[in-house]
């Protein structure tokens, strides 16, 4: 039951509050007591009501916090005792309750319209935000600590590709060294003309040493790939840098993509470069090459056709394999991968006699159209 | 703006005489060695003026936390005390003795903040109520950030006029810079002004 003071204090209902609320005179005597503070409490307003704060609510012996109290009084304005600095000054009705068990305090004075004067002690319950502070610390520090194991790892990590990227280096430029001797020694030998077996096993031993030296070079792109961040491309651009040169006169190339751009390796020149290449050496009477782009659900198709012989059907997902080809058979391996570091899709699904059709799938984010 | 040695002196002392007292209350709080001083103080009624050179209101470079209690009865204003962001979280942790990430002001360490500002706040306060003779009314300390480019410390009122004093924690060896920042209407000043004038003439 809450016994209030007076008529005014009593018309404000306090007990509708959710915060337990003690009002106190300037004696310290207690004045109200209301039911929240019945309930976390289990002390009853009647045995509280015109009894001395500190012998209700012990914590209120403490000099420290009648110190802070006596502010209240002497003009000095509302004092806080936060849960941090005094974890439950109110005492619970049981230890296993979970209401009340962290608390935050505000103590703030007031007259009564008579002018006496009163401080009111509002009780927070703060217990549910506590723990979920406390919790949402325990995991910041396990993700904290995560993280570091993970930058500690990427480190290890990024020192042993470090080492292996040295070592694959100096391999092979210690490859190539030897190889350049033995071809050297191997032209000598062809250019003085020699005959029957021995030239027939001199061509092979040529033609396997440069098989040899494509890998070199495979194996020097294969290690730049995913090495720098990607970045955007212009398709037009791509185009216009990579289908310079000999290879390209009498080829005709149109871009109808706009400004669209493609988030890629930095290789993806590369890739450009070895589709125009492959268009042209395998195509054999390419003459013309499209590029164009079709948006597709949320995604982009980049269509590169040429006018080519084609590629036959039964060698579609074959082209993309490593070792396929009249050639060394690594470019269009090299190409897919290197689409691949950022998500596209190279597939082949031209007409053989009509010309090859390639088509890259770019997916949602990694393309966009400036000034769009 | 025109203030006298003893209007200066005067709020710089019973400033003094708060914030140590709040030194006192925060030791035994945390059973932790504070010292606070308060080296500067600077009172005028333009903001740039008010602020002191070094000021933390004056940096750029960091945001700030700041607890606010407005006021008003025989005198009438706002008090602020402001720290440094980052500066603040540190008083925290040290005062608290907590462990982990110090990083995030959260909802605890809000309420820490929120009382130790109390404690500074109240004792400043208390301290200036020599030199009223009516009981004033409060708000309930508030706890904002901002950028410390002063904005947020713009008068409410062109008369009205502000008192900086700089204040200094010493906590652990750690030295932490504040800004005790009160603005006070026009009329309120000049009461104030007038109480000191006599009780330096009188005493108290």
């Amino acid at each position: 039951m809450m016994v209030p003071d007076n008529k005014s204090i009593a018309a404000l209902n306090l007990n509708s509050l959710p915060v337990g609320v003690c009002i106190i005179r300037e004696n310290y005597t207690i004045s109200t007591w209301n039911q929240t503070l019945e309930k976390w409490t289990g002390i009853d307003a009647d045995d509280a009501t015109d009894n001395l704060l500190s012998s209700v609510v012990k914590r209120f012996a403490d000099p420290l916090i009648k110190d802070r109290m006596n502010v209240v009084f002497n003009g000095g304005g509302p004092v806080i005792l936060s849960s941090r600095f005094h974890s439950r000054i109110f005492p619970l009705k049981s230890e296993t309750q979970n209401e009340g068990k962290f608390q935050k305090i505000t103590i703030s004075p007031f007259e009564l319209p008579d002018g006496e004067p009163r401080a009111m002690i509002a009780v927070e319950d703060v217990t549910a935000i506590t723990e979920q502070v406390f919790k949402y610390r325990q995991i910041k520090d396990q993700i904290k600590y995560e993280l570091e194991e993970k930058k500690k790892t990427e480190k290890a990590l990024a020192v042993a590709i470090n080492k292996l990227n040295t070592l694959a280096s100096i391999t092979r430029h210690d490859l190539n060294n030897s190889l350049t001797v033995f071809l050297g020694y191997l032209y000598i030998i062809l250019n003085n003309n020699p005959e029957g077996k021995i030239a027939k096993y001199l061509e092979n031993m040529k033609q396997a040493a440069e098989v040899m030296r494509n890998h070199i070079a495979f194996a020097r792109d294969y290690q730049e790939m995913g090495h720098s961040l990607p970045s955007w491309f212009n398709i037009h651009t791509l185009v216009e840098t990579s289908g310079v040169g000999p290879t390209f006169s009498g080829v005709t190339f149109t871009v109808e993509t706009g400004t669209l751009e493609v988030l890629a390796d930095p290789l993806i020149k590369k890739a450009i470069y070895n589709l125009l290449e492959n268009a042209v050496r395998h195509g054999e009477h390419t003459s013309l090459i499209t590029f164009k782009s079709l948006p597709v659900e949320d995604k982009i198709l980049l269509i590169i056709e040429d006018n080519g012989k084609g590629v036959p059907e039964s060698i579609k997902e074959k082209i993309f394999e490593r070792g396929f080809g009249s050639n060394t058979g690594l470019g269009l391996f090299l190409v897919r991968e290197i689409l691949g570091i950022t998500g596209m899709e190279i597939k082949e699904t031209g007409t053989e006699g009509t010309g090859a059709k390639f088509e890259i799938r770019v997916p949602a984010g990694n393309f966009r159209y400036p000034g769009r | 703006m025109d203030v006298s040695e003893e209007v200066l002196d005067g709020v710089k002392e019973l400033i003094t005489i708060g914030v140590g007292r709040s030194a006192g209350m925060l030791n035994r709080l945390t059973r932790t060695h504070v010292t606070l001083t308060v080296p500067e103080v600077c009172i005028s009624d333009t903001y740039s003026e008010c602020t002191i050179k070094h000021s933390i209101t004056t940096q750029d470079t960091h945001h700030t936390s700041r607890v606010v209690l407005d006021f008003s009865g025989e005198i009438t204003g706002t008090f602020n005390l402001i720290i440094p962001h980052i500066s603040a979280l540190n008083l925290v942790i040290i005062l608290t003795g907590e462990e982990g990430s110090p990083d995030e002001m959260d909802a605890l360490r809000v309420e820490t903040l929120l009382e130790v500002a109390n404690i500074i706040i109240s004792s400043v306060m208390s301290a200036l109520s020599i030199l009223i003779s009516s009981k004033l009314s409060f708000q309930y300390p508030s706890y904002q950030t901002s950028s410390s480019d002063g904005e947020h410390l713009t008068f409410k009122d062109q008369s009205d006029v502000g008192i900086n004093a700089r204040t200094r924690f010493l906590v652990q060896e750690k030295e932490i810079e504040g800004d005790i920042f009160i603005v006070l209407n026009r009329e309120s000043f000049e009461h104030l002004t007038a109480r000191i004038m006599t009780l330096m003439e009188t005493g108290l």
